[in-house]
């Protein structure tokens, strides 16, 4: 971004209100997509939840893959889920990018982190990070009718399509971890630890930075530096 | 109605109790989320960039006050 004169005169005084006389420049060819807490879409959460909102996220993803200095994207995971659509709409946006994306799974990528994290070229998750594979639940009043529980399935069914086209594991087999009794304290799925999500077909690799820099690196014609 | 896949329960995202008060700002080209704290100290809560080099610059640094020099986005 062209920065103006106003900016200019902006970052002088910032410089002269900091105390310091030299402020980084550098600009990376490898962005990075912080993903954190709950992913907000339709509805705005209250304060106290930590959210990674649709509006930032969807126009900052399109500026990347429109941006010609900008070679590859790293989106590092650690949410707790959100919102349906959201979530399925930044996957779709990484899923047909036209730059290698890879993901990172750090801390936890559960529920509709799920879908994000193996929307990307390759996927990692940290030896230590947990992906949750739970049922959907709907919020709010419902009307205790056949039909609600219809779509709900549809709407789960929407959920398992993408995870099941973009990673390794089949259907029945997500159904299976999702509905899995015993796992869980407060609820029905599976809780998934580093390579548990690889053995399962969830992720394609274990790693951390090293490993997915170098696969982003490798997935990026020049080589991409940083 | 929103549709919500989180394995955070729904009383504890929809309760309100606590708010924290922030905004969005635009500040030298860059999004942050700013906290008003008494006495009209503006101070970074976030920063809301893909670059990473950004976040080497102690001007964007979370808990940096920023004072008056700031455009405000929205609530």
């Amino acid at each position: 971004m062209a920065e103006t004169d106003t900016d200019t005169k902006e970052r002088a005084e910032s410089i002269e209100a900091l105390g310091t006389t030299e402020v980084p420049e550098a600009k990376s060819s490898i962005h990075c997509l912080t993903i954190i807490g709950q992913i907000e879409g339709h509805q705005t959460l209250p304060s106290q939840n930590k959210t990674t909102k649709y509006e930032h996220v969807i126009p900052q993803l399109v500026a990347i893959d429109q941006n010609r200095d900008i070679k590859g994207l790293l989106v590092l995971l650690n949410t707790v889920g959100g919102d349906v659509e959201a979530g399925l709409a930044i996957a779709e946006i990484i899923r047909s990018f036209e730059k290698p994306v890879v993901s990172l799974v750090l801390g936890g990528g559960h529920s509709i982190g799920v879908p994000i994290a193996v929307a990307a070229r390759r996927s990692f998750i940290a030896p230590s990070a947990t992906m949750t594979i739970h049922p959907l639940r709907l919020s709010g009043l419902l009307i205790g009718v056949p039909q609600t529980y219809e779509y709900l399935d549809r709407m789960q069914d929407r959920v398992l399509r993408f995870i099941v086209e973009n990673a390794r594991i089949t259907t029945e087999r997500l159904r299976d971890l999702m509905f899995r009794t015993g796992e869980l304290t407060r609820d029905v799925g599976t809780v998934l630890v580093g390579a548990e999500a690889v053995r399962e077909g969830v992720v394609d690799e274990v790693g951390g930075l090293a490993e997915a820099m170098g696969a982003l690196r490798r997935l990026t014609p020049e080589g991409g530096t940083t | 109605m929103s549709l919500l896949w989180t394995v955070v329960p729904p009383e504890r995202i929809f309760d309100d109790s606590s708010p924290r008060r922030f905004s969005l700002y635009q500040y030298l080209g860059r999004l942050l989320y700013v906290e008003d704290r008494s006495g009209g100290d503006m101070v970074i809560v976030q920063l809301l960039s893909t670059d990473p080099a950004d976040f080497l610059d102690p001007a964007f640094a979370p808990g940096q006050s920023i004072g008056r020099k700031i455009q405000k986005i929205k609530d």
